[in-house]
């Protein structure tokens, strides 16, 4: 197929269209159920490449609180009505609210701690929590906001409502405010996304603040004296971050014996001494037996992961992070007999195409890293194969970035993976302290470690731990891309002075020798 | 390649083009190529009419990348060949036509003005520059068929030997593929190859084994190949009577206990068919032909590690049964492998004989540096016509290959009738 098939693909949605059909059905060349970053990207791109574009996503908007009063609202009241939001997981309770978050907290870090260090002497520094989660949910808003105004520039139908697959073209929404519509579609994508899993010892209860996950992390009333966050992953780790920076005392709790699991484990070992520097506590190769809300809090009871005596602590709050699970409740996919597996992935071929040919899924419904950019890659390349052309993703070159302070960010693959798969390889490795724009901001922890084909030098993997990790893993992505040696990044000009010479160094370390350590 | 000839324009004054479009056809002394556009333009001016023979290194057009600067060069004249035009206006570049690059699989190279690091990564251009190699010729492995450093390693690795840098426009000059002895007259220019992708054998899923060839073979190969394509080959046949033959066998078995095989009798026609025909018993040296001083007669024959032709040396001088034991001697030392080098390097003509498989007629490929190859068939029964009445005959025909350029027709057909007489006449062989 080349571009030649968009004329016929829209001469038969044409065609389909000027059928008679039922009222409410229109016949689209897209359906995206989902309008997260994976399906509003696919929506948007579908529209672009010029098919008939609908995306169909159930949440929400929060209703106005209490806190919402204290901050200017973004629109009049009376227009505020029980909306539809789009931008998933990823906008409304996940990356966007948690990087606002992590960002406030930084600063109010940065003031109490560091601000000293460069001669700024500020006294009596608070936190008004109220006003932090009003500005993490107007940033929210915007963009929710923005992305509903991209579907308009981008002709992209919005339908705010519960899809449900009601046939091999067909969709069926329950609309938030009532009624229900038919969409009659060419091609059906699934982007439903995923939600968190539960653990049954400890069972989430957003509202009531005591045990929460992720969304209920992100929205607490108070700064918890204590918590207990369960799962050493990014998550966790994130959230945790944020609340200890704010005052709380966080013991992490992990039943491996090491924290980011599937990291490379040196670098994980650096991190994990990072953390600890900053007061995070560890309890690793534990297990977690239970969780109750308790006049004094949660009575935690853990044990060691290998067996032993169990202990019971109390935290005012206890953070769920153990993972997260695709989502596919209500969506119909037993009616079309498309199925999942044991995790819940929907099972796809390289197309991404269920084994019914008009229904496709991506994101973090099916296997794969739950990265939003992962899904956004994953979203653009399908439709790009429905639209006649060869959309690929390189998911050798996907980028995985933690958000804490310093930030971790990786790309390609680990030192134990190489070992594994009998790779010689090569380490090229520098410190932020030898970084000359580090030690001037005094921001200079971390690294970031080069892996390279021991005979072509080829880039297989980059390793950051540093400030501003996740914008510098971009370098090592690109390069990966294009199949380059560390040489190739060490024969590139970089700024002076900026921790992107980091890079450079680590990759002249790798290919000859740094000059800078 | 030194010159080429535009056979035709596909571009126009003031038309322009984009990348990948065809820009002329140039023939060159091989075949008659496409040359494609590196990168879009506008064609400015058309410096070299079709037809005519132009130099490697002669700027062909003028080309800007802006159709406001086309008008600019409506006189401009094409300067001598391989000195770029000097004074052009910014955008305006002049593509020279540069030796189609043959083999290792390269894109035809673009004009001088062309970045030649384009499709090379950072450290794979500091190498090519450093080391002074041209890799542009190798098969990228980066994205979008980049060179990497570490395609350049692993080339190196594999000694492959890259031409200096500034000698792109040049054609790569491989080994001559000369006969043993004679340097050739011009270089040796390889055909363009298409590397071979083994992805495109359908597989039926048989089960197999490769061979690899042996050193031997691999010589036959290349000596073969050699052989028949620089030598002009030229072919003549004769039948010859095996009445005699048989006959003379017959008598000297019977009478003597003598065993002389067909073979035999052949071997000693040719060695006494070159000595009245000499030119047929002279070797090619690169210029001219020089007549061999002995009769020296290579006797091909099958081992299972390939054909070998040991020599009997001085054929014409000896008798019928000294060849015959000779010619046993070899044969068996030759596939017991155990043939000393000197008995089967040499010799001034060959005879290869197929009789034995009942092959009638075949021809057999010159041995370079000899002249002529005489392939021997089987004896056939037939009936033929002789003076108004029809007569039974055992015949056999020979084929003689010969290169063209030391033994013409005449002399082939002299030899020829020569060998079939004593074929005919065997009683002759020992006068």
């Amino acid at each position: 197929m080349s571009i030649a098939a968009l004329p016929r693909l829209r001469a038969f949605a044409a065609a389909a269209r000027s059928q008679a059909r039922a009222l409410s059905s229109e016949r689209y060349d897209v359906v995206v159920v989902g309008g997260g970053p994976g399906g509003y990207v696919a929506a948007i791109k579908a529209s672009q490449l010029g098919l008939k574009t609908a995306c169909v996503e159930s949440r929400a908007a929060r209703q106005s609180t209490l806190r919402d009063a204290a901050a200017p609202p973004t629109r009049p009241v009376a227009t505020r009505r029980s909306r539809g939001t789009l931008g998933g997981t990823c906008l409304n309770v996940g990356c966007i609210p948690s990087k606002a978050l992590l960002h406030s907290s930084h600063l109010y870090e940065e003031a109490t701690k560091h601000f000293k260090d460069h001669g700024i002497v500020v006294n009596d520094v608070k936190v008004d929590l109220d006003k932090m989660m009003a500005n993490k949910a107007s940033s929210v808003d915007s963009l929710t906001g923005g992305i509903e105004f991209l579907f308009k520039k981008y002709k992209v139908d919005y339908l705010q409502g519960k899809g449900t697959l009601q046939g091999p073209n067909s969709v069926g929404v329950a609309l938030n405010d009532g009624g229900a519509e038919t969409l009659d579609a060419a091609h059906i994508l699934l982007a439903t996304g995923s939600e968190v899993s539960p653990l049954p010892p400890c069972p989430v209860d957003n509202a009531g603040g005591r045990i929460v996950d992720s969304t209920g992390a992100l929205d607490l009333k108070e700064i918890p004296k204590t918590m207990a966050v369960i799962g050493g992953g990014v998550i966790g780790l994130e959230m945790g971050s944020v609340w200890r920076r704010l005052g709380t005392k966080v013991t992490v709790i992990e039943f491996l014996d090491h924290i980011v699991p599937g990291t490379d484990k040196d670098v994980g070992k650096t991190f994990l001494r990072l953390l600890k520097k900053q007061g995070m506590k560890f309890k690793l190769k534990t297990a977690v037996q239970s969780a109750e809300v308790a006049e004094e809090g949660v009575a935690l009871t853990h044990a060691p992961a290998k067996g032993g005596d169990a202990t019971t602590d109390h935290f005012d709050v206890v953070l769920v992070a153990t993972g997260r699970r695709p989502f596919t409740e209500g969506l119909g996919l037993e009616n079309l007999g498309i199925e999942t597996d044991k995790l819940g992935r929907v099972q796809v071929d390289e197309h991404f195409r269920t084994k019914v040919p008009s229904v496709f899924a991506f994101g973090d419904v099916i296997d794969g890293p739950m990265l939003a950019h992962k899904a956004e890659e994953e979203g653009i390349a399908c439709v790009e194969n429905i639209a006649g052309f060869a959309g690929h993703v390189n998911y050798d070159a996907i980028p995985g970035v933690i958000y804490t302070h310093p930030e971790l960010a990786t790309v390609g693959r680990t030192e134990e993976q190489l070992k594994e798969a009998n790779i010689e390889y090569k380490v090229g490795s520098f410190p932020f302290s030898a970084n000359s724009r580090a030690r001037a901001v005094g921001d200079s922890e971390g690294m970031v470690k080069v892996l390279t084909d021991a005979a072509s030098d080829k880039i297989l993997g980059v390793h950051i731990i540093g400030p501003n990790a996740g914008e510098m893993i971009a370098e090592g992505v690109l390069g990966m891309e294009y199949g380059a040696s560390s040489e190739d990044v060490a024969r590139t000009c970089h700024a002076h002075p900026t921790l992107s010479e980091a890079m450079k160094e680590a990759c002249m370390a790798a290919s000859s020798q740094p000059i800078h350590f | 390649m030194e010159v080429g000839t535009i056979q035709k324009w596909h571009v126009e004054e003031g038309g322009s083009f984009g990348e990948g479009d065809t820009i002329c056809e140039i023939e060159t002394d091989k075949a008659t190529i496409d040359f494609t556009a590196q990168d879009e333009g506008v064609v400015a001016r058309l410096l070299q009419p079709e037809g005519t023979e132009i130099a490697i290194g002669t700027p062909i057009l003028v080309k800007v990348e802006d159709a406001a600067d086309a008008g600019a060069f409506a006189d401009f004249e094409a300067p001598a060949a391989a000195a770029p035009p000097a004074a052009a206006p910014a955008a305006a570049e002049a593509a020279a036509p540069a030796a189609p690059a043959p083999a290792a699989a390269a894109p035809a190279a673009a004009g001088p003005a062309a970045n030649p690091d384009a499709r090379l990564m950072p450290a794979a251009a500091f190498m090519s520059r450093s080391q002074n190699i041209d890799v542009s010729g190798l098969v990228g492995s980066g994205k979008g068929g980049r060179i990497t450093k570490g395609d350049v390693l692993e080339a190196l690795a594999a000694g492959t030997a890259f031409p200096a840098l500034g000698a792109a426009a040049a054609a790569p000059t491989a080994a001559a593929a000369a006969p043993a002895a004679a340097p050739q007259t011009e270089p040796f220019q390889p055909l363009p190859r298409v590397p071979f992708d083994p992805s495109t054998i359908p597989t039926s899923g048989a089960p197999f084994e490769d061979v690899p060839a042996t050193t031997m073979r691999k010589v036959i190969a290349k000596r073969l190949t050699e052989s028949r394509a620089f030598v002009p080959h030229a072919f003549s046949s004769i039948e010859a009577d095996l009445a005699g033959v048989a006959k003379l066998r017959k008598h000297l078995m019977n009478e003597f206990g003598v065993k002389v095989s067909v073979n035999d009798v052949v071997i000693k026609a040719v060695a006494l068919a070159l000595r009245d025909v000499p030119r047929a018993n002279s070797s090619w040296d690169g210029t001219t032909s020089v007549p061999n001083d002995q009769i020296d007669i290579s006797v091909a024959v099958a081992t299972p590690a390939g054909l070998i032709t040991p020599i009997v040396f001085d054929a014409a001088g000896k008798g019928l049964s000294v060849i015959s034991a000779e010619v046993r001697d070899l044969a068996t030392r030759a596939k017991d492998n155990k043939l000393k080098p000197e008995e089967f390097q040499g010799g001034t003509f060959t005879v290869s004989n197929l009789g034995m498989f009942g092959i009638t007629e075949f021809s057999a490929v010159v041995n370079p540096p000899q002249a002529c190859i005489l392939a021997v068939g089987g004896g056939v029964n037939k009936l033929t016509m002789e003076n108004g009445d029809v007569r039974q005959v055992t015949t056999m025909t020979s084929r003689l290959s010969s290169d063209r350029r030391v033994v013409d027709e005449p002399t082939a057909a002299a030899f020829l009738q020569a060998f079939a007489h004593y074929v005919a006449h065997p009683e002759l062989l020992s006068v």
